[in-house]
């Protein structure tokens, strides 16, 4: 799960003060959308495009990248969309993108925001093309895409392919979000290998790594006493996958969940409270404290590792700002991933 | 009589004493008195109510048998324009006039008509034939003085008041304007009543009055 | 001892506080006048700034298509192109309470810079945008949109006269389908397609400023300025002369002091400290007469900003602690220049020097020579600013130089006269009356001058705004040919009425314009129907032969006068049209208020040469106004609020045109007062020194109450020779604002008239506050005890 895109795409929904409901109005009350139903089953490619009968939905892809000379990169491309109304119209679907790239240099970021039913913004689903201004994912299929996004100083252009098949998350992509039952329709692509170009102040790097995707949509994501939370995804070194986030609510308690993904593509997904995620550190970033340095255990599979920020520094300064960007993962197991977090 | 004064009194408010207490004279036409006195005895104060310029608070005053009791502004202006002719100590002159034009001031704001004759002979007698076109800034204290007496003189006053005339002068000068302001007179006929503290001055006149704290001293 | 001396200087005005009233009221008024012109002036800048800002995107670039409106997908394509720009619908809104302008924002593209405030807010997309969306408005503007039925929110921050609203919202309101502008973002990404590739249409248009809606009216708010700094010009005579009184006044005390081992050096510190004292206090009072002043006449100044140029100002003021500062500052240095004279002179005082008021008038007199030569200088350079020519500043040079040279001959050409008078004098009395008039003259100088100044600043600009009146009022009444004017909301109503108003028996006149560039410039381009009324009512000011006809027969256009003196155009030269075509200029119009270029071209050319037209507008030509109203309003559907009758709308313009001039007029009044109380304070001034000059008089026999009569009969005088020299100095100067400034600044030149009645007015006027200002002084003459006339005599003074 994808936590900036529910703060952003939420922002968009209210003009209250972004923490008067839960963080950033994500704990709003769904109204009349359409609600997730744990009956519902996945259909590709339909489901690769929008499902505007739902408020908010999103594209998101990260990668973790290097170079040859074994420099590490992270990039990041979201699409949100978001029902400004329940008509399932185009006009009444506002867009927003994110794209980051997280470097040696610095970590740059640029943000677009498009009014539905123009043309500036949309999805459709096959063949798959997804777009905000000249940001796009464009493949054959989603399996087989390329990613492009730029901002005043910075541009990429990558290929991802993948072999595996898309990975429910969840209870078969039904993803509960609070003991109180919010909920979201969630899938993923954690497998995909990744090749192209990043372009930074000092001239085009040639890159390859690993890519991960998650497609989510609901209309109520969070508890209404939801304030922010931590999200990890991981690539280890055993060819596992690990999806895992907490929840942080107003009571200073956390709500954490996640799936075990092994390198066939067959989840597992973890009961609450099964993962721990643990500050080891943090760090002054944008005149606040971030952690960015975590103990994750998640005993029943022997997992104690060592989750840390590869470039600290990775604020999102959007409209609404957040952390993001490329962790080491070392410990019992080894690997990279991104980590993601909110409310701070 | 051209002049009388009888028991004059007057008291500045604020004063204990009275600057004038039942102080009389008289004069003739034609005679000439000094009135002498210490500093604040009164005797400048007696010549400014002679000249209606003060009022006074008891007592009478006649000027060629006009009395100035109870005589309005108006007509002591009037009685001063045309009877009497004012030579203070100084600043006697209109700073805005030329010589020629202070010379006939008075004459011919009271009405009269001065044959150039008149004021050429005048500015002659009074040795001041050079500087008819200046201003008075440009002339001496004595200069400045005859200028007075000559514009004293010019509308023919039946009485002249001088009050220290030569007080601004230095001993060679007052001589001179002195014996002019003498001669002047006496051709006139004009009675001359002179206000000094100079004992030199005041014996050159026919009569002279001591005046002490505001009386007559005998 | 510093305080010791300090409490002593002070002493002097407990006893004499109608003298430290003038000192402290001149400078208040000073102060007052010229901050309050500040504030005004400040005000309107402000106002000019906001609005221009968010017209402007904030000072981006846009991009424009010079023939029209911009399409959505030509915006798609740019953003997918990979520019980053915004597209923005810029239009107006009639209703009953007045024009609104509609700025239609994309709030997901806008620039987040705060430009468009809460209209911009990504937070609030939903209540921004939909059927409901918002429309954001200062409160004022809110009142003008309230009949509207959209839904309002009130934001202050928003530029007066303007509403701020989604796109969609504005072109609906407006009835526009595309896209006035697109804002070009400042930041843009590193890879785009280019421009060409995706809209060769469009061009890149430099960022409008506030110097647009400034250059407009700088004029007027250069008007302002002259007008304050007049009155502080005149307002510094005041303190001048209660300066010179209190140190003429206090020369014994300051002998004293000095003999008592007092430096000059300390005196002059001390003198200084008394007042900075007085400058800081006085200008405090002043700050505060300005704040009224500002307060009082803002609305007024704000009306007719928004009725000649079309730029909003908001009607309250707000202040900043510069204006606060930079007004005490200019009350010190105005009192440091009014008492720089007296405190050299205290400087250089020898410690026992008599008084010498004399030779301080000898050497005024030199000094009047002195100014002549200075005036003949003024003279010289008005001319050459008059035949180099050429802008506002030539203008205002001409101006300047030639009132300055007017005044500075004053005392000149006074003493002149009274030389002149003083000949023909019979009596003594009028011989000295004369000879002590051109002695008071050099004394009397800096307020007779500050007279000079208001007077013919009075004439003037009363010669002016009376001239512009009858030329408006005769012009208006040939140019609003129409009896009603209407605004129709759609297509369809514009059909319906010509149908309806046909039947009627009336006549249907579209009004339908575009704006453009003309020569670099903005300027409005009108389309007419060939119709008789415009024949016989338009006057032209030179035209081709046949001018009308050759416009019917579509081999023309008419320029208004203010575009064919701005580019120096006469009937027969080419015009250059925006879309790259030419036609002959055939006739020239007089078009009295409005600051921009206007083109009249045939009706049917307008609509096949432009496509972004308002045609909403309409004139009606009807014999009976009432039932072609009803008509309208029921047949048609047209709402009331949307037709305005011709006398409505010329007593709308009438209205604009006496508002404007309101503000001057208070302006004259304030600045005619000033001048009365500088003539007051000299006169005071100056009895104090003429005890020399009169006692003699006195005790020769003229009694106190003649003299007392014969200084206010001279002092009337002086005032009615000097209103008599502003006759011809006030005309000229009229003369120089209708000729010279009016063309230069507005583009138009308008006939002189002379309005005499006006003059008698204003020499009664001034009459009446020379006689005010002297018979103060003249009944403290007429009651002066006689002892201290007789003290001249034997007193040291």
């Amino acid at each position: 799960m994808n936590v900036k895109a529910l703060i952003c795409v939420l922002a968009c929904l209210v003009g209250a003060p972004a923490f008067g409901q839960g963080f950033a109005g994500l704990g709003q009350a769904a109204e009349d959308y359409a609600l997730p139903d744990p009956a519902t089953r996945f259909a590709f490619p339909d489901d690769h495009g929008s499902h505007p009968g739902f408020r908010i939905e999103w594209w998101y892809i990260t990668a973790n990248l290097t170079d040859l000379n074994g420099t590490t990169y992270g990039i990041q491309w979201t699409l949100f969309r978001n029902a400004l109304r329940p008509t399932g119209r185009p006009e009444d679907q506002a867009w927003m993108a994110h794209a980051a790239l997280s470097s040696p240099l610095g970590h740059f970021s640029a943000e677009r925001f498009a009014r539905g039913g123009t043309g500036q913004a949309g999805v459709t689903a096959a063949p798959f093309a997804a777009h905000i201004d000249e940001w796009g994912i464009s493949g054959p299929d989603l399996n087989s895409i390329r990613v492009t996004a730029q901002g005043p100083e910075f541009h990429y252009d990558l290929r991802l392919t993948a072999t595996l098949p898309f990975v429910p998350q969840g209870q078969r992509g039904y993803s509960v979000k609070s003991d109180a039952g919010q909920a979201s329709h969630y899938y993923s692509q954690p497998f995909y290998t990744v090749t192209g170009t990043l372009t930074l102040p000092g001239g085009p790097v040639t890159v390859t790594g690993q890519g991960w995707l998650d497609r989510e949509w609901s209309s109520q994501p969070l508890a209404e006493t939801q304030t922010g939370w931590d999200w990890i995804s991981l690539h280890l070194d055993t060819g596992d996958k690990l999806m895992g986030f907490q929840l942080r609510d107003e009571d200073n308690t956390t709500y954490t969940v996640g799936t075990w993904i092994a390198p066939d593509g067959t989840p597992t997904p973890l009961t609450p409270d099964q993962m721990t995620m643990t500050v080891l550190a943090q760090t002054r970033v944008a005149g606040r404290e971030v952690p960015t340095d975590w103990r994750v255990e998640l005993p029943d599979r022997s997992v104690d590792i060592r989750v840390t920020a590869v470039y600290p520094d990775s604020w999102m300064d959007t409209l609404i700002p957040y952390w993001e960007g490329p962790v080491q993962v070392s410990g019992t197991h080894s690997g990279v991933g991104y980590l993601e977090m909110s409310g701070y | 009589m051209l002049l009388a004064a009888d028991t004059i009194e007057k008291r500045f408010s604020g004063m204990e004493k009275p600057v004038l207490d039942g102080v009389s004279l008289g004069l003739k036409a034609g005679e000439t008195l000094a009135l002498t006195g210490e500093s604040g005895s009164g005797k400048s104060t007696l010549l400014h109510i002679i000249a209606g310029l003060e009022t006074f608070d008891a007592g009478q005053v006649t000027i060629a048998g006009q009395a100035l009791t109870g005589m309005a502004d108006a007509a002591r202006a009037e009685l001063r324009l045309t009877s009497i002719g004012m030579i203070f100590q100084q600043f006697n002159l209109i700073p805005s006039l030329n010589v020629a034009q202070n010379l006939t001031f008075q004459a011919r704001l009271a009405g009269q008509t001065v044959l150039p004759e008149a004021a050429e002979n005048m500015a002659t007698a009074l040795g001041l034939e050079d500087h008819l076109s200046k201003y008075p800034e440009e002339l001496s204290g004595g200069q400045q003085q005859r200028v007075a007496i000559g514009r004293a003189l010019l509308p023919k006053p039946k009485l002249v008041l001088a009050d220290e005339p030569t007080g601004n002068l230095d001993e060679a000068t007052t001589d001179a304007v002195f014996s002019l302001l003498l001669r002047e007179t006496a051709k006139a006929n004009a009675g001359l009543l002179i206000v000094t503290h100079s004992q030199k001055l005041a014996a050159q006149t026919d009569r002279t009055l001591h005046l002490s704290h505001g009386r007559v001293a005998v | 001892m510093t305080a010791a001396i300090l409490t002593a200087l002070l002493s002097y005005w407990k006893r004499r506080p109608a003298q430290f009233a003038a000192l402290v009221l001149g400078l208040a008024l000073a102060t007052a006048l010229w901050s309050g012109v500040q504030a005004i002036n400040a005000e309107a800048r402000k106002s000019y700034d906001a609005a221009a800002d968010v017209l402007g995107g904030g000072g981006l670039r846009n991009l424009v298509d010079p023939k029209g409106l911009i399409s959505q997908d030509t915006f798609v394509r740019l953003r997918r192109g990979g520019w980053q720009v915004s597209p923005v619908v810029d239009g107006w809104l009639t209703t009953a309470e007045g024009r609104v302008r509609i700025l239609g924002i994309d709030p997901f593209t806008a620039p987040r810079d705060g430009t468009f405030g809460a209209a911009a807010e990504t937070g609030n997309l939903a209540g921004l945008t939909g059927p409901d969306a918002q429309v954001f408005s200062n409160t004022q503007t809110a009142e003008r949109l309230a009949n509207t039925g959209v839904p309002l929110q009130i934001d202050d921050s928003v530029a007066p006269g303007m509403a701020i609203a989604d796109l969609r919202t504005a072109s609906r309101l407006t009835g526009k389908t595309g896209y006035d502008r697109l804002i070009l973002l400042p930041d843009q990404p590193l890879k785009q397609t280019p421009l060409a590739d995706l809209a060769p249409d469009l061009t890149i248009e430099a960022p409008a400023t506030a110097d647009d809606i400034g250059r407009l009216t700088d004029s007027f708010h250069l008007n302002l300025t002259a007008f304050g700094l007049l009155s502080f010009a005149v307002g510094l005579f005041i303190v001048h002369g209660a300066i010179g009184l209190a140190f003429e006044q206090r020369r014994p005390m300051f002998r004293t002091l000095r003999a008592l081992g007092v430096s000059s050096r300390t005196l002059v510190v001390i003198l200084m400290a008394e007042l900075l004292l007085f400058a800081l206090a006085a200008g405090a009072l002043g700050i505060l007469l300005g704040y009224l002043i500002a307060g009082a006449l803002l609305p007024g100044v704000a009306a007719t900003l928004r009725g000649i140029y079309g730029a909003t100002v908001e009607g309250g003021l707000t202040l900043s602690p510069v204006w606060w500062l930079s007004g005490l500052g200019i009350a010190v240095l105005g009192t440091a220049l009014a008492a720089l004279s007296s405190l050299y002179q205290v400087a250089r005082m020898p410690p026992l020097a008599p008084a010498k008021p004399r030779a301080w008038e000898r050497a005024s007199q030199g000094a009047i020579r002195w100014q002549t030569l200075a005036a003949c200088a003024c003279f010289t350079l008005s001319a050459l600013a008059y035949l180099a020519g050429g802008g506002l500043v030539a203008g205002f040079t001409l101006l300047g130089s030639f009132l300055l040279g007017a005044a500075l001959l004053l005392p000149g050409i006074l003493l002149g006269i009274i030389r002149f008078a003083s000949a023909g004098a019979r009596t003594a009395e009028t011989e000295w009356f004369w000879a002590d008039t051109r002695q008071q003259v050099p004394g009397l100088a800096l307020a007779l001058m500050a007279l000079l100044l208001a007077l013919s600043a009075n004439i003037g600009v009363g010669t002016m705004v009376s001239s512009f009146r009858d030329t408006f009022t005769g012009w208006l009444d040939q140019r609003l040919v129409s009896e009603l004017y209407v605004t129709v909301e759609t297509k369809d109503q514009a059909r319906a009425l010509e149908d309806f108003v046909t039947k009627a028996g009336g006549t249907v006149l579209p009004i339908w314009h575009t704006d453009g560039q003309i020569k670099g410039a903005p300027a409005e381009i009108y389309g007419v129907v060939d119709n008789a009324v415009y024949r016989d009512n338009w006057p032209l000011l030179a035209s081709l032969p046949d001018a009308w006809d050759r416009l019917a027969a579509n081999q023309g256009a008419l320029v208004n006068e203010q575009l064919a003196r701005r580019e120096d155009l006469t009937p027969g030269d080419m015009l250059a049209m925006p879309g790259g075509w030419e036609t002959p200029i055939v006739g020239v119009y007089s078009d009295y208020g409005n600051p921009l270029a206007q083109v009249v071209i045939p009706l049917a050319t307008l609509t096949q040469r432009f496509e972004a037209l308002d045609q909403s507008d309409f004139g009606i030509l009807t014999d009976d106004i009432p039932a072609m109203r009803r008509g309208l309003r029921d047949t048609v559907g047209l709402d009331e609020a949307r037709m305005i009758d011709q006398s409505a709308l010329k007593a709308f313009s009438l209205d604009i045109f006496e508002r404007t001039f309101a503000v001057t007029a208070a302006l004259n009044v304030l600045t005619l007062s000033v001048a009365g109380l500088a003539i007051l304070t000299s006169l005071l001034t100056l009895s104090a020194m003429r005890l020399p000059q009169l006692a003699p008089v006195w005790a020769i026999g003229m009694t106190r109450k003649r003299l007392a009569w014969l200084e206010l009969i001279r002092a009337l005088a002086l005032a009615a020779l000097t209103f008599v020299l502003a006759l011809p100095v006030g005309l000229m100067l009229a003369w120089i604002l209708l000729a010279v400034i009016n063309v230069e600044a507005f583009g138009w030149r308008l006939p002189m008239s002379l309005f005499p009645k006006d003059w008698v007015w204003l020499a009664l006027a001034s009459l009446g506050a020379a006689t005010l200002a002297a018979i103060w002084p003249a009944r403290q003459l007429a009651k002066r005890p006689p002892a201290d006339l007789i003290k001249v005599f034997s007193h040291e003074r």
